[in-house]
């Protein structure tokens, strides 16, 4: 994994932790098939716009509406592919 | 304060009675917070009233406004414009002064930065700012949010706060809003953007539910504190 790679799943465990409040520990063991959008009660449709808003600041990305859909959230592993082709 | 004010200050703006809570005393400068705007608000409502705690523990009195149209404001949001929040803002500064007889510190948080600039300079010690943004972000994260929670109902074109229409004086005003005038900024320490001063703590203005940050609302209390005792007058 490059460095670059690994600094955006960094980044994307620590906002899941700031903006959904969901303890570090309990982030630090989500893998690539870890289940996300709903089945995370705290991922919301509110909080989705929060969480991309924040990855989005972090990452110098844009993010645009009509890229966000219950695919591209499903997994930590979905989610963090998506970051990674936008980011790098 | 020298001079004792209520717990709640009544200010007239436009007509209208509002109301500004006022928290702690001491023999300093007192310091106005200005909170986020929309939802941000609800989220940092803790936060605000943590960092008013951590400021009385330091001997420095603080005020919270609930702008006109939010939290126990009776004035319809629907009719809400920016003119109004920046005359809050500004009466409330005033108040400070004459209760205090010092110059207030100006503490705003994200959208509340586009407001600070709008009191007396006569009224103002100095300007410190938390991650200000700028009225065009703040009507585009609006948006978002509005569409991510877009649910059946006739639509409402224009931007929409918890299901009521921004007023034009509000909608358009947002939209060429930028913080203006000098303030010491500070930002959370995981932010890349140009800082005076990093702080630790998470964007609690983001967070899916309002959480509490004990640690963030004291460092943020002191630095606060710290720029206080450096303005003239403090």
């Amino acid at each position: 994994m490059s460095q670059d790679a690994a600094i955006i799943e960094t980044t994307l465990r620590s906002v899941l932790t700031d903006i959904l409040g969901i303890d570090a520990a309990r982030v630090a063991t989500f893998v690539s098939t870890t289940p996300l959008f709903g089945a995370l009660p705290e991922l919301d449709s509110m909080a989705v716009a929060g969480l991309l808003t924040e990855l989005e600041d972090r990452l110098g990305i844009v993010v645009e509406d009509d890229e966000v859909d219950g695919e591209m959230m499903e997994t930590f592993g979905s989610l963090l592919h998506f970051l990674r082709n936008k980011a790098l | 304060m020298s001079n004792p004010v209520a717990d709640v200050a009544r200010l007239t703006i436009h007509g209208r009675e509002e109301y500004l809570r006022i928290v702690g005393s001491g023999d300093t400068a007192a310091v106005l917070l200005v909170p986020p705007l929309f939802g941000e608000a609800n989220r940092c409502r803790r936060l605000l009233a943590d960092v008013m705690a951590e400021l009385a523990v330091l001997g420095r009195g603080s005020a919270l406004p609930d702008l006109p149209g939010t939290g126990e404001s009776l004035t319809p949001f629907a009719a809400v414009t920016l003119a109004d929040w920046r005359a809050m803002v500004a009466a409330s500064a005033a108040l400070l002064h004459v209760a205090t007889g010092r110059p207030a510190m100006i503490a705003s948080f994200r959208g509340g930065a586009l407001l600070d600039d709008a009191p007396d300079p006569a009224d103002v010690a100095g300007c410190w700012r938390m991650t200000p943004v700028e009225g065009a972000t703040v009507l585009r994260e609006l948006g978002r949010a509005q569409r991510m929670a877009a649910t059946s109902g006739a639509p409402i074109s224009g931007p929409v706060f918890a299901g009521t229409a921004l007023a034009a004086g509000l909608a358009g005003a947002l939209a060429a809003a930028l913080p203006d005038g000098a303030a010491r900024v500070v930002r959370l320490a995981g932010d890349g953007k140009g800082a005076d001063e990093r702080l630790p703590g998470s964007p609690m203005w983001r967070r899916a539910e309002p959480g509490r940050d004990r640690a963030m609302a004291k460092a943020i209390a002191q630095d606060i504190d710290r720029m206080a005792a450096t303005c003239a007058n403090s």
